[in-house]
């Protein structure tokens, strides 16, 4: 073995394992990183269940009871207000749409989630008596068949 | 000791192509997940714009399925209005693509453009509780995600 190739075996190491060690640590502070912000992503929907199942809950005040959108939507948020969002996750109410909606924004560090809930979709206010059925409830329901388009 | 030395070296660099594939293949699992919340956001908030819209202005579509809409909705829904409904920037933030309704429940069949530019648009389904007396549409559910080819 001449020295020649000794130097060259061992600069070819050496490149080698810094180059290595190089990618190893981008690699190791991305997969880091990433590990983080799905952790994020998983509180956020965790966040989202909750929201869903505390604005579904039968056991609180129903919010399908007659009420006007506006009180509809004051229900809303004071039974997400009576529940803080788990640790790690911000929670901001909007209404927008002059408080005929609702926005939840839920923010866990750089990563965002936003729902968008109308109060009249919980069937309990805004009937429109021009709106409704000319037959009677039953009936237009019972005629309703699927359009088979699902 | 050259040949070993290139060895190696070899294995260093493969490893690390090896860990940078696995550190992308997170990146687009992350990315993924986030999408497909968006979506999810943007489907939901869709659905419950939609049935706020339904129960508030035209009560009388929530017994028909979406293929008699045209001939028996107008008397709560003009022909103008329906298309607002079902057009390709619906006024609800998505399009209607079907309406099934049943005795007690219907379902809705909901597009709604992709989060990301360039992304698949996403499809929902989602179940609606009915009542009867006065008819109203309750507490869209979300029941499942479809990708759609751009």
């Amino acid at each position: 073995m001449s020295l020649v190739e000794l130097i060259l075996a061992s600069g070819l190491l050496l490149g080698s394992s810094a180059a290595s060690l190089g990618v190893w640590n981008r690699v190791a502070t991305t997969l880091l990183e990433h590990r983080v912000e799905l952790e994020q992503l998983e509180s956020l929907e965790e966040e989202v269940q909750a929201l869903e199942a505390r604005l579904r809950d039968p056991r609180q005040d129903p919010l399908g009871q007659e009420l006007s959108c506006e009180e509809q939507l004051q229900r809303l948020v004071v039974r997400l207000e009576n529940q803080p969002p788990q640790s790690g996750v911000v929670r901001t109410l909007e209404m927008p749409a002059g408080g005929e909606l609702l926005l939840i924004h839920l923010q866990a560090g750089d990563q965002e989630r936003r729902r968008l809930y109308s109060p009249a979709a919980f069937g309990g206010c805004g009937g429109d008596p021009a709106g409704l059925p000319v037959v009677a409830p039953a009936q237009a329901l019972a005629g309703g068949g699927g359009n088979g388009a699902l | 000791m050259l040949p070993l030395a290139l060895g190696v070296s070899m294995l260093l660099l493969l490893g690390s192509l090896s860990l940078q594939t696995v550190a992308l293949q997170g990146h687009l699992e992350q990315v993924r997940q986030a999408g497909r919340g968006r979506d999810e956001d943007a489907l939901v908030g869709a659905s419950q714009r939609l049935v706020g819209e339904l129960n508030r202005r035209h009560a009388c579509l929530l017994s028909l399925p979406l293929s008699r809409w045209s001939q028996e909705g107008q008397s709560c829904a003009s022909l103008h209005e329906q298309a607002a409904l079902l057009g390709e920037a619906g006024s609800f933030g998505g399009r209607l693509l079907a309406w099934s309704p049943g005795a007690t429940e219907a379902e809705a069949l909901i597009e709604a453009e992709p989060a990301v530019h360039g992304g698949i648009a996403r499809r929902a389904v989602f179940k609606v509780v009915l009542h009867a007396d006065p008819l109203r549409a309750q507490s869209p559910q979300l029941l499942g995600l479809r990708g759609v080819a751009p």
